[in-house]
């Protein structure tokens, strides 16, 4: 059988599992996909690979009962096997008491994050695309190390109350560290995209590489308050906490209500609808956006819409789970498949450009929460730092450590720039003032 | 499981919300799932050997062989209710080679037969050859004897997955309880439980069976204090332990007391979840420390990680 199933594939198959159910309610989870990564260091390949994966999972309910069983066999005894033993599992399982019945039939935006120019690629491409990446690094003796990975996958779900919801997925990710031979120069670059034809292995490690270069003799400056420009990857990473993606999973409206939010209100309450941010923050979700799209429902098969969480500078929506919404009497929305945050139309050399006093930072890592109540976070700066005087880059600067909230950064905003992809969300760069350096790290 | 995975468990705690995700590639299988034998070792050698002997024929110089059988189970409470518990199994067989002197891999979830393994060794192969153009010089391997047909069973004295639901159930909703009793406003407790079966084989002829258990208890408790809009939370003080049920049994001397009673073997999780309460409470009022420099005094709850990042990464030459 194939990994990716077309619609119609998967419909049938949902479709017969379902036709065996004797419980109150049922649904089918379908679901497989395939995985290709190539990761280099010291210039030289380390490891690649290829994984693949499809399995059919069923969840039987009775009353506010429910077991689920899986199975990757796909004839019609070891399906209806797998219906059995799941009903037989609910009937013996906890009551949960915060149990919500299955959606209906939901009508669903058509988003398209599959390209079947990802969906092709293969050792050759991946090996093609590294050297692109490692040419020009042993030509200038730096020394590389980056990873790819690339993913194709499918996702199917339907219901004994006439839900069904399907999508395809692609997305490529590429990260690349570059350091100076002596080891005292570091530079970082990071793309992602769903159509690996975007994908310029050769252009991030080229900036990479700039910034190895440019940062080889890094000067100490004083810890303290400092102007700072954010770059995209500075704000939003997938691989580690990040200030922006802290903000936008802060937002659950349960956890606001309960009082154990940045989004509680000091004698009860939530603050939706408050101004909690500069005038210029907007922050939206939308599954239809041609340069970060995403799948068109949620896991538990809610529709993914367009929705403004921030708008302005002002709170305007919060996540719900199902059960607290109904609770709550109001629409149960679910958190966004992505983000995009609106900008400028700066470049980050402009924006280099109109400071006077300030220091770019490449990246921030090694991210951990202070304080939950403010969202305080402390990190370091790493991979290019630099030191801007009068618009122009002077010299670069030993890395810092930062205790920052991203609530306290985004009301010290002077400037945004273009809105670029970053993990699959659109983010500006940022320009913060009085942005927070604690202390100094000799790190590269 | 991954160390991501994993971090995002037992990371949970800043704003209470503790359903996991899922390890990549795993299914939600029944609790009793999780207590059948997995593949029949004879079986596991066929297809380890199938895997091998396509990997040779295709040129491989040095190929291994992993098959896995991952099994975790997760108990979700929150307060007095039971908000989930999940059952997972992950099966698969990966194969790594070394041709032309490049490395390559390939793994597959539904390798059931020697046709499927063989296909795996040849995608593998396929990689390793496309990246050896890539090539300044080959992998070397460091000489290692094979150790023949050899297995290891983790130690335990309880295995989890056997214990009733209804008994771990039991457990974590009193702690709870206990909890809201001494002050907290909310408690999210969760027992991750893991049991890895592996089996690795490679060319230079070791075959070894692997039995692996761990667990995890792990818990946030909030206190609110809606009049002046603060909270605060406490953490469980238990660790991620190579063990088996046995690490719930409560054991005065796995105590070490002091200020704040820490575990060694044996978690008294009741005790710790009293205090966390009382202790979260009185976060609320307590006052700040003045910025500055002070001599501290590490506990280990810190200086664990101090340890794994100074001294662990760079003796394992992890490249961060």
């Amino acid at each position: 059988m194939a990994i990716i199933l077309t619609k119609e594939e998967a419909k049938k198959i949902i479709d017969k599992v379902l036709s065996y159910s004797k419980s109150d309610e049922m649904s089918v989870n379908l679901s497989g996909g395939r995985t290709g990564n190539i990761r280099y260091a010291r210039n030289a390949v380390s490891t690649s690979g290829e994984s693949t994966n499809l399995s059919l999972g069923v969840t039987s309910v009775y009353g506010k009962r429910s077991g689920t069983a899986t199975i990757n066999e796909f004839d019609d005894v070891s399906l209806e096997k797998t219906v059995r033993r799941a009903e037989e599992i609910a009937k013996l399982a906890p009551e949960n008491p915060e149990y919500m019945p299955m959606l209906g039939p939901q009508t669903y935006l058509n988003t398209d994050p599959y390209s079947e120019n990802t969906a092709k690629m293969n050792p050759d491409y991946r090996a093609q695309a590294t050297f692109e990446s490692l040419d020009p690094c042993r030509k200038k003796n730096l020394t590389a190390a980056g990873y790819m990975e690339d993913s194709t996958r499918f996702n199917a779900i339907g219901n004994t109350k006439g839900l069904f919801a399907y999508n395809r997925e692609t997305s490529v990710e590429f990260s690349i560290t570059v350091r100076t031979a002596d080891g005292l120069g570091s530079g970082y670059a990071t793309s992602d995209v769903t159509d690996v034809s975007k994908l310029s292995t050769k252009n991030s490690t080229e900036i990479a590489m700039q910034k190895a270069l440019a940062s080889a003799s890094a000067r100490a400056l004083e810890p303290g308050k400092y102007t700072v420009i954010l770059e995209p990857a500075a704000l939003v990473s997938n691989v580690d906490a990040s200030l922006m993606v802290a903000l936008v999973r802060s937002m659950d409206a349960r956890n606001a209500d309960e009082g154990r939010s940045f989004l509680s209100k000091k004698g009860g309450g939530t603050r939706l609808g408050e101004k909690l941010f500069d005038e210029r923050v907007t922050i939206y979700s939308d599954p239809t956006n041609l340069e970060v799209p995403s799948g068109a429902f949620s896991g538990d098969g809610r529709p993914q819409e367009k929705i403004t969480w921030i708008e302005k500078g002002v709170v305007k929506n919060m996540p719900y789970s199902r059960y607290w919404a109904e609770k709550k009497g109001v629409k149960a929305t679910p958190p966004g498949g992505n983000f995009i945050m609106e900008g400028g139309t700066q470049s980050l050399a402009d924006m280099i450009k109109s400071t006077e006093k300030g220091i770019l930072v490449t990246r921030l890592w090694y991210i951990r929460p202070v304080d939950p109540q403010t969202l305080l976070y402390t990190g370091l700066t790493r991979d290019g730092t630099f030191y801007i005087e009068n618009g122009q880059i002077k010299f670069p600067v030993k890395n810092f450590r930062f205790n920052e909230s991203p609530v306290i950064m985004l009301n010290n905003l002077e400037a945004m720039g273009k809105p670029v992809r970053i993990g699959g969300n659109l983010v500006p760069p940022l320009k913060i003032r009085d942005f927070t350096f604690t202390s100094l790290s000799d790190a590269v | 499981m991954n160390r991501r995975d994993f971090n995002q468990l037992l990371g949970m705690g800043a704003a209470g919300i503790m359903i996991p995700t899922l390890p990549a590639f795993s299914r939600s299988v029944s609790p009793e799932a999780l207590l059948e034998p997995g593949l029949d070792i004879a079986v596991k050698k066929r297809l380890a050997d199938a895997a091998l002997n396509a990997a040779k024929s295709m040129g491989a110089t040095y190929a291994d062989v992993r098959i896995g059988r991952y099994l975790n189970q997760f108990v979700l409470t929150r307060e007095n209710k039971v908000q989930g518990i999940i059952n997972s199994e992950s099966f698969g067989v990966g194969v790594r080679v070394i041709v032309n002197g490049c490395w390559g891999f390939a793994s597959v979830g539904d390798a059931r037969d020697e046709a499927v393994v063989a296909k795996a060794a040849k995608t593998a192969v396929a990689i390793a050859k496309a990246n050896a153009r890539l090539l300044t010089e080959p992998v070397q391997l460091a000489p290692q004897k094979g150790y023949g047909e050899v297995s290891w069973k983790a130690p335990i004295k309880r295995n989890a997955f056997e214990v009733p639901i209804k008994e771990k159930v039991d457990l974590l909703l009193s702690c709870n309880a206990a909890a809201m009793q001494n002050g907290a406003n909310f408690v999210n407790n969760v027992l991750f439980q893991v049991n890895e079966q592996k089996y690795f084989a490679s060319t230079d002829g070791t075959y070894a069976d692997q039995d692996i258990h761990r667990i995890g208890p792990n818990f946030t408790v909030t206190a609110v204090d809606a009049q002046s809009g603060k909270f605060s939370t406490r953490n469980s003080l238990s660790s991620p332990m190579g063990m088996g049920y046995d690490y719930l049994q409560v054991n005065p001397s796995d105590k070490l007391t002091g200020v704040t009673t820490r575990y060694n073997k044996g978690y008294d999780m009741l005790e710790d979840i009293t205090l966390a309460a009382k202790q979260a409470k009185e976060k609320l009022t307590a006052k700040s420390v003045e910025a500055g420099k002070y001599d501290l005094v590490l506990d280990p709850s810190h200086l664990w990680l101090t340890i794994h990042e100074s001294v662990g990464h760079p003796s394992n030459l992890t490249v961060y």
